[in-house]
């Protein structure tokens, strides 16, 4: 069967908002999101998750979770959810609508209007009380919620292990918050303050929505007209890369904890590398050589070779400029695991890398853009992510520039990936004091 | 023969042959996809611990085995088979499950390639004492992994609860000590029992056409020589219609304790009757516990449970259960609510208007469902061995009424099955 050329989003800019849309009939269902930029800052991460809680648990026509609920059930079970996400130094509040094309449930007409007129009554009609506050029972439920997820982040220990490299790493940078904002901060939030913030976030964020499914371009624009009208906007966001701080020190820090496994997370800036960069592709190679796929080297060599964990590989914050590795290791094994690790940088740095290597490494990038294609949520994301960084491509036209990346564009790559943290999560040593403690070590 | 299942209001055609050897194969052309993704599986999981073969004794396997196995069919005299699948740029992995062993590729290029390369290495084992022994270490890390994960450890204690011998109750990874006694021979007599084709099944979906992949795999096949199928039977314990416990609880270092209930199915069920349960069960619990639910609004509005909240019913062959839960600042009071309304609703039943509303719900999460091709190959696979289809569950659903849906409520919601696994914070010392 001959491939296709596919289409890609059509943006329209409408008012306030920017509307990207893919008419595909490849799904069942049609997959709205609308999204809110703000930069990830202090003084507001807080209040901006707090919106997403808010938001959720009743509208001015659905008061109720209850109610609301019941009305995506009759919408065919729509899937729905409003939360909040760090993409790079930016916070984004997210409301996400997924369901049924029409043509697949008998009797059912105008679904998509449905769709969208419900997001605007979520995001314009909130629950209010007095007409300038939200409704104090929902904030007080919202700040026990993120409370726990606050708190909760603790609970799954890989993922914990990663967001404590992450904040270690840029303990003076605003990437070390976490999107659902900070427990200090809690307290103070009262709805009227709240009702403020949402006001003033309504008027001059970068707002955007993205629709993927069996639809016409005009029909969305004109349900947008009907039921989005936002006031205009002209929003300036810094990038979303943020600072590029040298590296000094290697940051070493150790955590206990009454864990079965020792989880060993190193943090490397990539010298300020992003998805904006002429040589991300080339990045993108060095990391799929390193540790992207179990063809690569930390996989094959913590792994196979050395049978030291059941995971180990690699991963790029492509709009900060960070690359991950991550492994689970017995806890003796510590600076074995360590020992290795730094042997597979090193040889990434001398162009110890094989042809084939490349050759696998290029077939697993293709393979994963290509299919980009296969999903609603990986299409959104991909052109999200795009516009975050201001680099409008096609992931046929990555693809492009992957296939010419080559040894020495590579290894130009490798001069500039620095370790800045090594974090290890181990279990508590009998006599000594729990808790974190950290060592600078010379380089 | 190629023959075909029409689903016209879905818009899917599945073509299928059982070819000579026994093996089941299944293609589902879905144009507009780039993807292809294929599953090769055998009906060989973690409970398929004790068996006989024809004429023979009981043979009794270590607990993991079948995910030993699953990890080291990756080995080939050549190296990894994963560097052949790279270059092929296909991801490829595996998966054990209380009853089956899957393995899998997805690619967007060279189809013919991949889908040989994951038939002939299934179909070609190669074990050495060496790697055998090196995997012990690999899949200890793992089991350490998921001793250090709450979902996992307040799942398996539920299963414990509810099951006093079924070996379902047993993690699918063993136990480092379990592991330790799998050898070489053992690997290669649970492949020569299991992994014959007549014991499996090849499901390939994406930007295929049907004849010619049927041609493919035919012709790889009509090249291989496999021993005349033997017949195994499978010894399972006798499981008593009760629980094991009425709870279990274990601590962690986590934040928010973890709750689990859930309620034992003391009647086994396969094909259609099988599936009607199935879909009568998760209507029931949609009712009951989904997001519109009553119970749902006044657990959230109380701060006691948070969007984790679900539950999930299990219909397979050998066993099924149903399971609800999350995580909640309050277990023991969440559950004094829940067995409060459970004794009312229980009663009363639901009416026309909340049966309608969550059978949209279903359909339309069934639709979304058949956007993902992983979870099509999967799921097909997994309803053919329990002698039903996928795509018949729409139907099923539309066949469903108000009254089924409360027969299965009050038949499968019964306290005296109902089983509770808690994971709490561990107390500061």
């Amino acid at each position: 069967m001959a491939v296709q050329p596919l289409g890609w989003f059509q943006t329209v800019a409408c008012d306030g908002l920017r509307v990207h849309i893919f008419p595909t009939r490849q799904f069942k269902t049609v997959t709205c999101v609308l999204t809110v930029q703000v930069p990830l800052a202090e003084r507001t991460v807080t209040p901006t998750a707090m919106l997403a809680q808010v938001l959720q648990r009743g509208s001015s026509k659905y008061p109720t979770i209850r109610e609301m609920k019941q009305y995506l059930d009759h919408l065919y079970g729509a899937t729905f959810h409003v939360d909040v996400d760090k993409r790079g130094e930016r916070q984004v509040l997210q409301l996400y609508l997924d369901l049924p094309h029409e043509k697949f449930v008998p009797g059912e007409r105008e679904l998509l209007e449905k769709a969208i007129a419900f997001l605007s009554e979520v995001l314009l009609h909130p629950l209010l009380e007095d007409e300038d506050r939200f409704v104090a029972r929902h904030v007080e439920a919202g700040r026990i919620a993120l409370r726990r997820k606050i708190e909760g982040i603790i609970d799954d220990k890989i993922q914990y292990a990663q967001y404590r490299c992450v904040s270690e790493m840029c303990r003076n940078e605003p990437y070390r918050l976490l999107p659902y904002g900070r427990l200090e901060d809690l307290p103070a939030i009262e709805a009227a303050g709240l009702y403020r913030h949402y006001r003033r976030l309504l008027a001059d964020s970068q707002m955007d929505l993205f629709v993927v499914g069996d639809v016409r371009e005009e029909q969305v624009v004109s349900l947008v007209e009907k039921h989005l009208s936002l006031p205009s906007r002209h929003v300036q966001l810094p990038p979303a890369s943020g600072e590029f701080p040298p590296v000094e020190n290697v940051r070493r820090v150790v955590e206990e904890m009454d864990v079965m496994q020792g989880k060993l997370n190193m943090g490397l800036r990539t010298g300020g590398l992003t998805l904006a960069s002429t040589d991300y592709p080339a990045l993108m190679m060095y990391n799929g050589l390193l540790g992207g796929f179990p063809h690569s080297k930390l996989f094959r060599n913590v792994r196979e070779e050395a049978s030291l964990a059941y995971y180990a590989f690699s991963r790029l914050e492509s709009l900060k400029g960070l690359l991950l590795i991550q492994t689970g290791i017995e806890v003796d094994n510590y600076e074995k695991a360590v020992d290795i690790v730094q042997k597979q940088l090193n040889m990434m740095r001398q162009g110890d890398f094989t042809p084939l290597e490349m050759e696998q490494t290029k077939a697993m990038l293709m393979h994963h853009l290509r299919e980009v294609y296969d999903r609603t949520g990986s299409l959104i994301d991909f052109a999200f992510r795009g516009l975050i960084a201001n680099m409008r491509q096609k992931p046929d036209e990555l693809m492009e520039r992957i296939a010419v990346v080559n040894k020495d564009d590579i290894q130009r790559v490798a001069e500039k990936i620095q370790m800045d943290t090594i974090y290890f999560l181990r279990n508590r040593r009998q006599q000594k004091e729990a808790g974190a403690y950290v060592a600078d070590v010379e380089l | 023969m190629l023959q075909t299942l029409n689903f016209d209001r879905l818009e899917e055609k599945v073509y299928y042959e059982v070819l000579e050897n026994g093996l089941q194969v299944f293609v589902l052309p879905k144009p507009g996809f780039r993807k292809t993704y294929a599953t090769l599986t055998t009906r060989f999981g973690s409970i398929d611990c004790r068996f006989c073969v024809e004429n023979g004794d009981v043979v009794e396997l270590p607990d993991g085995i079948a995910h030993f196995l699953e990890h080291k069919m990756f080995a080939e005299e050549e190296g990894d088979v994963f560097f052949r699948f790279a270059q092929q740029g296909a991801s490829a992995n595996a998966f054990t499950s209380f009853n089956r062993t899957a393995y899998l590729f997805s690619c967007t290029d060279r189809v013919k390639e991949n889908l040989l390369t994951l038939l002939d290495f299934v179909q070609r084992p190669y074990f050495t004492d060496e790697s055998v022994e090196k995997e012990k270490g690999i899949i200890g890390q793992e089991i350490r992994m998921y001793d250090d994960d709450p979902d996992w450890q307040v799942y398996f204690g539920l299963l414990q609860s509810m099951y006093v011998h079924h070996p379902v109750r047993i993690d699918i990874a063993g136990t480092v000590e379990s592991i330790a006694r799998i050898n070489k021979e053992l690997l290669y007599q649970c492949y020569e029992t299991f992994y014959h084709p007549s014991n499996m099944l090849l499901f390939v979906v994406g930007q295929i056409e049907p004849q010619q992949v049927m041609e493919w795999v035919r012709e790889n096949q009509a090249r291989k020589r496999f021993a005349p199928p033997t017949r195994v039977t499978r010894l399972y314990p006798e499981e008593p219609l009760g629980v094991a416990e009425r709870e279990r609880r274990r601590t962690l270092p986590v934040a928010v304790p973890k709750l689990m209930f859930g309620f034992k199915e003391p009647q086994i069920l396969s094909g259609e009757p099988l599936l009607r349960r199935q879909c009568g069960t998760e209507l029931a619990l949609e009712a009951l516990f989904g997001t519109g639910s009553e119970l749902y609004q006044q657990l959230y509005d109380e701060n006691l449970i948070d969007d984790d909240f679900g539950y999930q019913a299990t219909e397979e062959d050998t066993y099924a259960f149903s399971t609800v839960g999350g995580e909640t600042p309050e277990p023991d009071r969440l559950l004094e609510i829940v067995r409060e309304y459970l004794r009312r609703r229980i009663q009363e039943g639901i009416d026309e208007d909340v049966f309608e509303r969550v059978r949209r719900k279903k359909i339309g999460a069934f639709l979304r469902s058949l956007n993902v091709l992983e979870f099509i190959a999967n799921q097909y696979t997994s309803y053919r061995f329990n002698g039903t289809d996928l795509f018949a569950v729409l139907p099923m659903l539309e066949q469903m009424t108000v009254e089924a849906v409360n027969r299965r409520l009050r038949d499968h919601l019964t306290p005296e099955r109902m089983v509770v696994s808690i994971v709490e914070p561990t107390r500061p010392s």
